[in-house]
């Protein structure tokens, strides 16, 4: 099982458990970016918890990774452009209690066998997948995620790079529903399976990222 | 007019709490986290720490910190700190209830000890300092404590007494969650905890 960083500063909401270590995530803190070799991991996933300053200093080594067939998942609230061709992140102006997330069809497995429902509530609160959008997204894009109006909330991007971007403009997908008792529960194992599947393409397509 | 400063992690709730919205006309500088130990902190009345603050850039400015204390100044921290170096505050960490509100006759068990306090008087009111909480502090006698847990664990209190200086500690997190769009009382509290920060009577 090839490793996945998961990129932040130290604070609570950051920290990995032995069950998340178990799936192969491995913590990279953030100012370790310009030492580590991406290319050792299947993928890289760049929390919201994230200094963008401090990504925007180092935005060629994101490049470089991705020219090498890598694999990012961002789950910040992007406000500056470290990362290729996603745009700012944008708050919603519905209402959380009225916004619906939308899982749009497609052949990604990201969110297979997924309810909506699911995803749209926490013990009848809604809210916790997304409070913004992205107010445009790349050529060639596929949409993931959208909401009642239509705007993209998360989406898989093949063709900017040589490598595979995943933009959530969500919470941390990974860690939200982790210990939920329902079907947002696979949530985090699908998309640790969803990066080392793109991994794999990108590298029988030329790529040297693992 | 106190002028404030922020150790500035550059997170996104950051970046909306502290520079892009309307609470950043109270802020006088944000100094990013990773350049506090070089900062020069004379020319700043009050220091914010704010909650989620990355703890290894924290770890390496405590002793800055409690200098700037020392001076006279006064240091606010939001949220639980991860790090036992606040002056005796004696934290207890609590699980955090975030569906207190959804329960039969809802009690937050939050109390407003400090109803005299000038915060309190003129600037927001219990309900204003309600959305959930991570924990308690149990500070040392002397200290005030203006908001507590129905059974008298501090969260949200002012430290006059271990230190020459003031420090105004609290385990909400206001800045995080208003930043992250996901608690509406934290605009409200954010809208009067601000102005009384930089105008009010400590």
């Amino acid at each position: 099982m090839e490793a996945i960083a998961y990129v932040g500063i130290d604070i609570q909401f950051t920290r990995l458990t032995a069950e998340d270590r178990e799936r192969g995530l491995v913590f990279l803190y953030l100012y370790d970016l310009p030492y580590a070799d991406l290319t050792a991991y299947a993928g890289v996933i760049i929390t919201n918890h994230v200094e963008e300053q401090f990504l925007m200093e180092h935005k060629a080594i994101l490049d470089e990774y991705l020219l090498n067939g890598g694999v990012i998942f961002s789950l910040t609230e992007i406000s500056l452009p470290w990362l290729a061709n996603v745009a700012n992140w944008k708050r919603s102006p519905i209402p959380l209690k009225d916004r619906e997330i939308i899982i749009e069809p497609s052949d990604c497995s990201l969110f297979k066998g997924i309810e909506p429902y699911d995803i749209n509530y926490r013990k009848g609160v809604r809210g916790f997948f997304s409070r913004g959008y992205f107010e445009k997204i790349p050529a060639y894009a596929e949409v993931l995620i959208t909401d009642q109006s239509g705007v993209p909330i998360l989406y898989v991007d093949r063709h900017s790079t040589n490598g595979t971007i995943f933009a959530g403009a969500g919470t941390d997908i990974y860690k939200v529903f982790i210990h939920e008792e329902n079907t947002s529960k696979k949530l985090s194992i699908q998309m640790l399976a969803c990066i080392r599947e793109e991994a794999i393409r990108n590298y029988a397509n030329g790529g040297i990222s693992k | 007019m106190r002028k404030i400063a922020v150790m500035y992690s550059g997170s996104s709730q950051h970046w909306r709490t502290y520079k892009t919205s309307e609470f950043a006309q109270y802020i006088d500088q944000l100094i990013p986290a990773r350049q506090l130990e070089e900062e020069n902190l004379e020319a700043f009345d009050v220091l914010i720490i704010p909650s989620q603050t990355h703890t290894g850039l924290l770890d390496r400015n405590i002793q800055k910190i409690h200098d700037f204390a020392n001076t006279g100044k006064v240091v606010v921290t939001f949220g639980p700190q991860h790090r036992d170096w606040l002056p005796m505050h004696n934290w207890e960490f609590r699980p955090t209830n975030f569906w207190w509100w959804l329960e039969p006759n809802a009690d937050s068990g939050l109390r407003l000890l400090g109803t005299a306090h000038d915060l309190f008087t003129n600037y927001i009111t219990l309900e204003d300092a309600t959305w959930h909480q991570h924990g308690v502090y149990w500070p040392n006698e002397g200290c005030e404590v203006l908001v507590a847990t129905d059974d008298g664990g501090a969260v949200l209190y002012i430290d006059r007494v271990n230190t020459n200086g003031v420090w105004v500690n609290t385990t909400l997190d206001p800045d995080f969650h208003f930043g992250s769009y996901f608690m509406p009382a934290t605009e409200r509290f954010l809208r009067g905890f601000l102005p009384w920060l930089k105008n009010g009577q400590l």
